[in-house]
């Protein structure tokens, strides 16, 4: 192993001589990993001063880590950069050919690469922590518990190992550095976004949901390090077909991959939807399997942290044990529309067919989305956090000493038989695009996607679509009455 | 049976995984001592030896970019000692060719195999057995020379230093680049660039040179430079192949030359049996002192292409044999003769003449 590791070395060692004479990638590094903590330091502590003012100690408290987690974020954006230009660049300057005619494997040349876009960018990020918070400790700002260092520590490392992993698939797969520049916004937003959740989970503070959301990173790295493997192909970088649109192709492969061998609407269904589900089966039954598994977390969640977090930061009035089953009874009437609530005030929320199927329309087509920048793994989180959510909701129904289970009888189980079948075949469909995206096909990743793209669409038309139809037009109608009747029975 | 040690390297008693006989005994940095003429010539069949002399063997190579066929069905081989020249203009189908040739493109039909190796089932074998020289000049320009070498010796697996260090300092002496060993490759002239990059092909003693045309792009001082570089790397052992579309270059340094136009080969030969193929058997002009107006008997096989006082021109198929008899009876006859040479026929003439035919028979357009 070691003799097959040593080639990786020498292609390391090599982009990091290359990177440190070279001052365009040396200048931006020294200054967000040196300038950046020192200026954040000064921004900081005048920031804390004049909050220290007002006595508002607790936005002190939780201004440190996001700028532990900012003075983190900005060194990885060069990893960015360097990872973007590791395999495009060699294209463009044609030192790749003479490199790809070593008799080095696959793996080998393109762990090299992925590595060298680590390591400085990783080093930077360290250096920039600690460099921050040996800065902020020697003006006496308050640090955050040594756990929650760590933990920011290991976000931040998450976070640049994610960027460089799904950048170099993209340089991977690019013909020139402009067109994988271009690219890069694919691996840019998703981060960018994954640092504004990190931000929302710092605010509670709490360790496990942020270990969570770092395994959930360092999954999708390696998610991205098998996708750039499975497609990493000498012949690609140096033939022609790469990059070239052909619109007109991907049409006719969306088409045939959508509708198969079917000639009818029947058999479409009998023979290609059915094959559709055969195929899904083992994503199914996984997430069958994670229902109750995601509503244990849930439950588990508000008992371990929300239930102690509203305890301390909530105000007296909404306070768990405070809360009565009338106030609770009374938003859920408001909630409800005018004509079936019985209410005199206008409802909160429009609760109409039309309302209810466009906003889980939405979230199928935004969980999809999570799903393809993410290779299936955010789709999952995301079907965790759902099912989730109804753990918690159990948990506050039981403390507003609600009876959940009829709650849950009246209120969700009559559309949610056809919604939540639904869900549970949006999810597995989009994490089964995931494993079909990183598991060797002999394909090209174009020919992939398009099919992903058609079984998907083919799952949406033929199976989702009409079952959240049928959802809505339930939840609008049955479920609403039947929560009222059930809602006035314990006034 | 005892064999010849090499200095370096050693013998493969038995071919290597999957590969031809004979061809697998030579590997990479060893040297091969004892040739077509060594100790194995009197115990081995002639077939046997010439397939342990073919070391670049294509065989109905063809590759198709999406609806575009850009080699179709090129075959050719190449044997220890020989130079190859696949001569043709930009976009012929040269490059695709070398790239199937180093297993860095795979053919869409056909085969190609190096040292017996084929190149789809062992490409890491292929890319041990070959060294390759790009179009372009492929340098790190931020790395000094020893550094360039250096890293390519170790992907190689070059992991002794001492060995690694003498090659790449007799790489650099060999090609007049000591002095300028520690200069970052940014710094080099052109012609300095490429020999680097020669050095660089020649780093683990490949036995098989693809060289992609190394002198374009490049002033023609510095071109002569490289094309002398390769002249130096001719050696028994080993197997050139170079694309060219520069014709001079193409007969200065190949010993049988390859012409091929949109991924065709028209014509493949010696640069005189191209000719002759061409324009017939070689034509030789004789010149008098004073107009002649005699007549002599001329062998049947002599055609006389054209006949003045001062001047005769005749076509001679077998001139060794022929010239000097029609030289004699000239004289015998009283003619006062003053030259006899053959009329010159360009490589550029024979090219051109190939791609007008090939047009005419609607091969290429």
């Amino acid at each position: 192993m070691r003799e097959k590791l040593q080639p990786v070395f020498w292609i390391l060692r090599r982009e990091l001589i290359d990177q440190l004479r070279d001052w365009r990638i040396l200048f931006p590094l020294i200054v967000l990993s040196f300038f950046f903590p020192i200026s954040m330091t000064g921004i900081a502590e005048s920031i804390v001063g004049f909050i220290s003012r007002y006595g508002a100690e607790l936005v002190i408290q939780q201004l440190v880590p996001f700028t532990i987690l900012a003075v983190g974020f900005f060194p990885s954006t060069i990893a960015l950069t360097i990872a973007l230009e590791s395999i495009v660049g060699e294209r463009e300057r044609n030192t790749i050919e003479p490199l790809l005619a070593t008799p080095l494997e696959n793996w080998q040349l393109y762990l090299g690469k992925l590595l060298s876009g680590t390591v400085a960018s990783v080093m930077a990020v360290l250096f920039a922590l600690s460099f921050y918070l040996f800065l902020v400790h020697r003006r006496d700002v308050p640090l955050p518990s040594p756990g929650l260092i760590a933990m920011l520590y290991l976000i931040s490392v998450a976070n640049t190992l994610m960027m460089i992993s799904g950048a170099t698939f993209i340089s991977a797969q690019s013909t020139t550095i402009r067109s994988a520049t271009l690219s890069s916004s694919f691996v840019l937003l998703p981060a960018s976004f994954l640092v504004m959740a990190e931000a929302n989970f710092l605010f509670w503070k709490d360790l496990l949901p942020l270990f969570w959301i770092v395994m959930a990173v360092l999954l999708v790295t390696v998610a991205f390090l098998r996708l750039g493997l499975v497609y990493f192909e000498r012949e690609n970088l140096l033939g022609r077909e790469i990059d070239t649109l052909n619109f007109r192709r991907y049409v006719r492969l969306f088409w045939r991959a959508f509708r198969g061998e079917a000639r009818s609407v029947w058999e479409w269904y009998r023979y290609e939807v059915r094959r559709d589900l055969q195929q899904l089966r083992p994503a199914l039954l996984i997430f069958l399997a994670l229902f109750p598994v995601s509503l244990g977390l849930g439950v588990y969640v508000a008992d371990t942290v929300i239930k102690p977090a509203l305890e301390t930061a909530a105000p007296p009035s909404i306070q768990t044990e405070g809360s009565s089953r009338e106030e609770l009874s009374q938003m859920l009437r408001r909630i409800l529309p005018l004509s079936v609530s019985g209410s005199e005030e206008a409802p909160a929320i429009p609760l109409s067919m039309g309302f209810i199927f466009r906003h889980n329309l939405t979230s199928t087509i935004f969980v999809f989305l999570m799903g393809l920048v993410s290779l299936g793994t955010m789709g999952a989180f995301a079907y965790l956090l759902n099912i989730g959510l109804l753990g918690i909701v159990w948990r506050g129904l039981e403390w507003a000493q609600l009876s959940p289970l009829k709650l849950y009888l009246f209120g969700v189980a009559p559309h949610g038989i056809f919604e939540i079948p639904s869900m549970i075949l949006s999810f597995a469909t989009v994490f089964y695009m995931g494993v079909r995206l990183i598991t060797p096909s002999g394909k090209t990743i174009s020919t992939i996607l398009i099919e992903n793209l058609a079984l998907w669409a083919r799952l949406m038309v033929a199976l989702i679509i009409p079952l959240l139809l049928i959802a809505a037009a339930v939840e609008s109608s049955l479920t609403v009455f039947l929560l009222k009747a059930y809602l006035l029975s314990i006034k | 049976m005892e064999q010849q040690r090499p200095r370096r390297g050693r013998w493969l008693e038995v071919a290597g995984e999957g590969a031809d006989k004979g061809a697998a005994m030579y590997q990479p940095g060893w040297r091969w001592k004892g040739g077509a003429s060594g100790r194995y010539r009197s115990i081995f069949p002639s077939f046997f030896r010439e397939s342990l002399r073919t070391m670049i063997e294509a065989e109905a190579l063809s590759k198709q970019f999406d609806s575009f066929w850009a080699v179709r069905e090129v075959t050719f081989t190449v044997k220890m000692g020989e130079i190859l020249a696949l001569l043709g203009q930009n976009g012929a189908g040269k490059t695709t060719t070398i790239r199937m040739l180093n297993a860095l493109l795979r053919p869409t039909r056909g085969r190609a195999r190096i040292m017996g190796y084929d190149t789809l089932e062992q490409p890491e074998a292929v890319h041990r057995s070959v060294g390759m020289l790009t179009e372009q000049h492929s340098l790190y320009l931020r790395m000094n020379g020893y550094e360039y070498l250096e890293f390519y010796a170790r992907l190689y697996g070059l992991h002794d230093p001492g060995e690694r260090r003498r090659r790449i300092t007799s790489l650099l002496e060999y090609f007049g680049l000591g002095q300028a060993a520690y200069r970052r490759c940014g710094e080099y002239s052109k012609g300095m660039r490429q020999k680097l990059s020669l050095a660089r092909a020649l780093i683990h003693e490949p036995p098989v040179l693809l060289l992609d045309e190394p002198t374009s792009a490049m002033d023609p001082e510095a071109a002569q430079l490289v094309r002398q570089e390769i002249l130096r790397l001719r050696s028994r052992n080993r197997a050139i192949l170079i694309s060219t579309h520069n014709l001079t270059e193409a007969e200065m340094l190949a010993d049988r030359i390859a012409i091929i136009a949109e991924g065709r080969i028209l014509a493949a030969g010696t640069p005189q049996e191209l000719k002759r193929k061409v324009f017939g058997e070689a034509e030789y002009l004789l010149r008098f002192q004073s107009p002649w107006e005699g007549a002599i008997t001329l062998p049947e096989s002599v055609e006389v292409v054209e006949r003045k006082p001062m001047e005769w021109r005749l076509r001679v198929p077998q001139p060794q044999t022929m010239l000097p008899l029609i030289w004699r009876g000239l004289l015998e006859q009283g003619a006062a003769l003053l030259t006899l040479q053959e009329v010159p026929r360009s490589l550029e003439e024979t090219y051109l003449a190939v791609m007008a035919r090939a047009r005419e028979r609607g091969e290429i357009q």
